[in-house]
């Protein structure tokens, strides 16, 4: 309960003079831009406190594309987190004068520049002692924090680690939730479990990860360099595997010896041998041991050769067979990476593994991308069990699985959302996550990865498919659909509004209900799975559909306490105009119609479905059109046997004629006889 | 039936007209014998009847009726105004010279044609207005279907066999 209060957003008003009022507290000001606060997908602004004017506060505005870290979020607002920039609260905000929303998070504000900013300041890096004094306390106080709590930081730089004030005596950790993990993070600072990911796809990992960042962040502060430049990922990441990463990143300079020992511990490639929290303590205290230099990973005796090369480290090759698969299948099929495995490197379980994969190829006996796919992945992780899992056009951490899919979605690119389709339906990532460490395996459970077989099985039905699987994945991504993204929808009550708002600006009904919108909806509250399913099953076209998509949103709007949709009920009102103008009767199209304008007016759905009972409507008119098109037949037969009688009438005529002629002429003959008999006898 | 009656009329009414024209005969023979002045007047009085059987047997055997009753109507006061004087031949002949005895005996029978004439007519017309107006009423009782159910009822309703919805 508490989480979901956290995860809801407050109520954000404009106000007139300028601002948005947050929480009847805060004062958000776009226009007045923070732009050293700024993160690479979220833009800083100036905040004011109402309560406390003498808080300095900054907002970041996230744009709604972008899948925040929700969990991450609402765990830090729930509870403090020391030396961590403290989210405060969460608003949708409009902005560029109401046009487009953001989703806004309010922080303190550090107090001083960030590292990367005093590093330029700076004549001389920063020491040992900076580092050990000022640095290093406060983040082992945070990431233990973050770690009690099952969290991760993963945004850990010099450009995202600010002091606390002018005096520069102490730092805090930036924001780490405004985009996905390790997002923006260069190259140089991934572990190496993770560095052969797409930056997309990095994954949450755990505070190991974030000690990690932190050796190559204090490398940048006490060299003054950036780690890594100027080799490309591609070199970086061979450099780390055949060579360590302390080697590879330190290469030749010379560093303070407790600085190196540090680096060492923090370096270490092996995330169980890297430094943990009381080691960093005693670290600071001054005591720590001559750390050895971390080695490189496992090496082979005998190369493997593959495409022309040898390979001797497995990490290496995992690599090569994303980067060329076609040579990959090929090499895979003549088995020699299965007696390598075995022989060479006496990896007995990843060959058994490779032995399995090569089986299930040759009982399918199929061959097409996503067997390949599927072969090359396996194997992959055969050679590369910590690493990330190499599917297709992927690269991806089990924790990035749903930021990659956020982004290959925002991007619209095909190739990596074919690769999605494909490992998303298949059993890989189930069998993945089974095989993994519980750590990384929590991120992505069976049930989820039944429930994403689930929705792929039925892609192509609204509701399903891909877009169901992104809202599944990112809890707190606003609703993608192409025509409500820049509103920023979080919530389905702000979902209906949102379609409100663009139903009003002349958007149709049946276009405002997309995949995105059905998914989020679905996503959003299991109770609507049903109704929205059945709306998506429905043609929406027909009298039928519309009725079945008007049904569902009612009784959202209903149960939810929404209040009057104006936009929307005018919307469903032109929607279901159609079907009344093919009503075949004028009068009850003129009252049908009349009725719909006032229902319309009172911006209640339920009002206008139930009131206009259409269907009824419908039912009722095809039925007396049946009824009708008879009568009218006779009424064509009676004015055509009018105008065939013309004959007959005129026979008739003169008979009748005679007859009557007849009856006066007796008549005549009975006076004649009547006067003649009275004259007579008179 | 009309065309059936008419073609089937003289051929059903000729042993009949036989008959009558046998019957009245004798009548008239039993008349010249005992009442020769009263055969004279009604044989002068009814020629215009007797032309009329003979001339069209098929109109005037509708209109026969009516000729011979009006006919009739205008020959008894002659035959009574005879009977009156005497009822002997010189009486007939007196009553022959005298043309207002004619009128009176033929008044009868123009009076008969113009019936004969004018009640058909008046029957026609009054049918054809009857008919008019049952038109005009089923008329537009079809406008108003047309108004009130669109044009394409009237397509629906050339097809008899589907029904209307099939036909919108």
């Amino acid at each position: 309960m508490a989480e979901d209060k956290a995860n809801q957003a407050v109520a954000a008003t404009e106000i007139p003079g300028g601002g948005i009022l947050v929480a009847n507290r805060y004062v958000v000001l776009p226009e007045q831009r923070l732009s050293h606060l700024d993160r690479p997908e979220a833009a800083a602004c100036q905040v004011e406190d109402r309560q406390n004017p003498n808080a300095r506060l900054y907002a970041l505005l996230s744009h709604p594309a972008v899948p925040i870290r929700a969990d991450l979020l609402s765990g830090l607002m729930r509870r403090y987190c020391p030396n961590v920039v403290g989210p405060l609260c969460q608003a949708t905000v409009a902005i560029d004068g109401g046009r487009e929303r953001r989703f806004a998070v309010i922080n303190e504000a550090p107090g001083g520049i960030s590292l990367a900013q005093a590093l330029t300041e700076r004549e001389e890096p920063f020491s040992r002692a900076d580092v050990a004094r000022a640095i290093l306390p406060p983040v082992i106080d945070a990431l233990e924090h973050l770690q009690e709590r099952g969290l991760s930081h993963r945004s850990i730089h010099p450009g995202n680690i600010f002091f606390t004030g002018p005096e520069q005596s102490s730092i805090v950790l930036g924001e780490c939730y405004s985009s996905p993990p390790a997002r923006h993070l260069p190259d140089a600072y991934e572990p190496l479990e993770t560095a052969a990911a797409d930056p997309s796809a990095r994954g949450e990992d755990t505070v190991a990860a974030d000690l990690y960042n932190l050796g190559v962040s204090i490398l940048a502060l006490v060299t003054g360099e950036q780690p890594g430049v100027p080799m490309d990922a591609e070199s970086l990441y061979n450099a780390k595997v055949s060579h360590g990463s302390y080697s590879a990143l330190v290469g030749s300079k010379r560093l303070n010896p407790a600085i190196a020992s540090l680096l060492m511990g923090l370096l270490a490639d092996d995330p169980k041998r890297r430094w943990g929290f009381n080691t960093l303590r005693r670290w600071c205290d001054g005591f720590f041991d001559a750390s050895k230099k971390p080695g490189a990973a496992r090496r082979a005796l005998r190369a493997y050769v593959f495409n022309g090369q040898d390979y001797f480290h497995p990490l290496l090759l995992a690599a090569a067979f994303r980067k060329f698969p076609a040579e990959a299948r090929v090499d895979l099929m003549t088995g020699r990476l299965e007696k390598w495995l075995r022989n060479t490197l006496s990896e007995k379980q990843s060959a058994d593994t490779i032995s399995a994969a090569l089986a299930r190829i040759e009982a399918d006996n199929a061959a097409n991308e996503k067997v390949d796919a599927n072969l090359i992945a396996r194997s992959s992780l055969a050679l590369d069990p910590l690493g990330p899992l190499r599917y297709g056009e992927l690269t991806l951490t089990i924790s990035g699985v749903g930021s990659a899919l956020a982004e290959a979605l925002a991007e619209n690119a095909r190739e990596r959302l074919a690769s999605l389709n494909s490992l998303l339906s298949g059993n890989l990532l189930a069998e993945w996550t089974a095989s993994v460490a519980p750590e990384q395996s929590r991120f992505l459970p069976t049930y989820v990865c039944t429930a994403l077989q689930s929705a792929m099985r039925e892609r192509n039905r609204i509701g399903a498919g891909l877009e169901r699987c992104l809202y599944m994945l990112n809890p707190g991504l606003a609703c993608q659909s192409p025509k409500l993204r820049h509103l920023c929808v979080t919530t389905i009550p702000d979902l209906l509004r949102a379609m409100d708002l663009a139903a009003a600006k002349g958007e149709a009904l049946t276009t405002l209900f997309d995949r995105h919108a059905a998914a989020f909806m679905i996503c959003r509250q299991q109770a609507l799975e049903a109704p929205v399913m059945r709306a998506g099953r429905a043609d929406l076209s027909t009298l039928d559909g519309k009725i079945s998509l008007l049904q569902m949103l009612s009784s959202i709007q209903q149960s939810m306490d929404i209040g009057p949709l104006h936009g929307l009920t005018a919307a469903a009102a032109n929607a279901l105009q159609p079907s009344i103008d093919e009503l075949h009767s004028k009068m009850r199209r003129d009252v049908m119609t009349a009725r719909l304008k006032q229902l319309s007016e009172g911006g209640s759905l339920r009002d206008l479905v139930d009131g206009l009972e259409l269907e009824r409507g419908v039912r009722q008119d095809g039925q007396e059109y049946v009824v009708a098109v008879k009568h009218y037949q006779w009424l064509v037969r009676q004015v055509a046997l009018i105008d065939r009688q013309g004959e007959a009438r005129s026979a008739l005529a003169a008979e009748q004629g005679y007859w009557i002629a007849t009856m006066l002429a007796f008549c005549g003959l009975g006076v004649g006889v009547i006067v003649t008999v009275a004259r007579a006898m008179l | 039936m009309s065309d059936q009656t008419k073609s089937a009329g003289p051929a059903g009414k000729a042993p009949r007209l036989v008959l009558w024209l046998t019957v009245l005969t004798g009548v008239g023979l039993g008349v010249l014998f005992v009442f020769p002045a009263i055969f004279v007047i009604v044989c002068v009085g009814m020629a215009p009847s007797m032309i009329a059987v003979f001339v069209d047997p098929d109109r005037n055997l509708r209109a026969l009726p009516c000729t011979v009753a009006l006919n009739l109507a205008g020959v008894i006061p002659v035959v009574a105004l005879l009977w009156q004087q005497g009822n002997s031949l010189n009486d007939a002949t007196e009553l022959l010279h005298d043309v207002f005895i004619w009128a009176l005996m033929y008044t009868g029978v123009a009076l008969s044609m113009f019936l004969l004439w004018i009640v058909p007519v008046i029957v026609k017309a009054v049918l054809e207005t009857v008919a008019r107006h049952g038109r005009w009423r089923l008329e537009r009782a079809r406008e108003r279907m047309l108004k009130e159910w669109g044009e394409g009822i009237a397509e629906a309703a050339k097809t008899p066999s589907q029904d209307g919805t099939a036909q919108k």
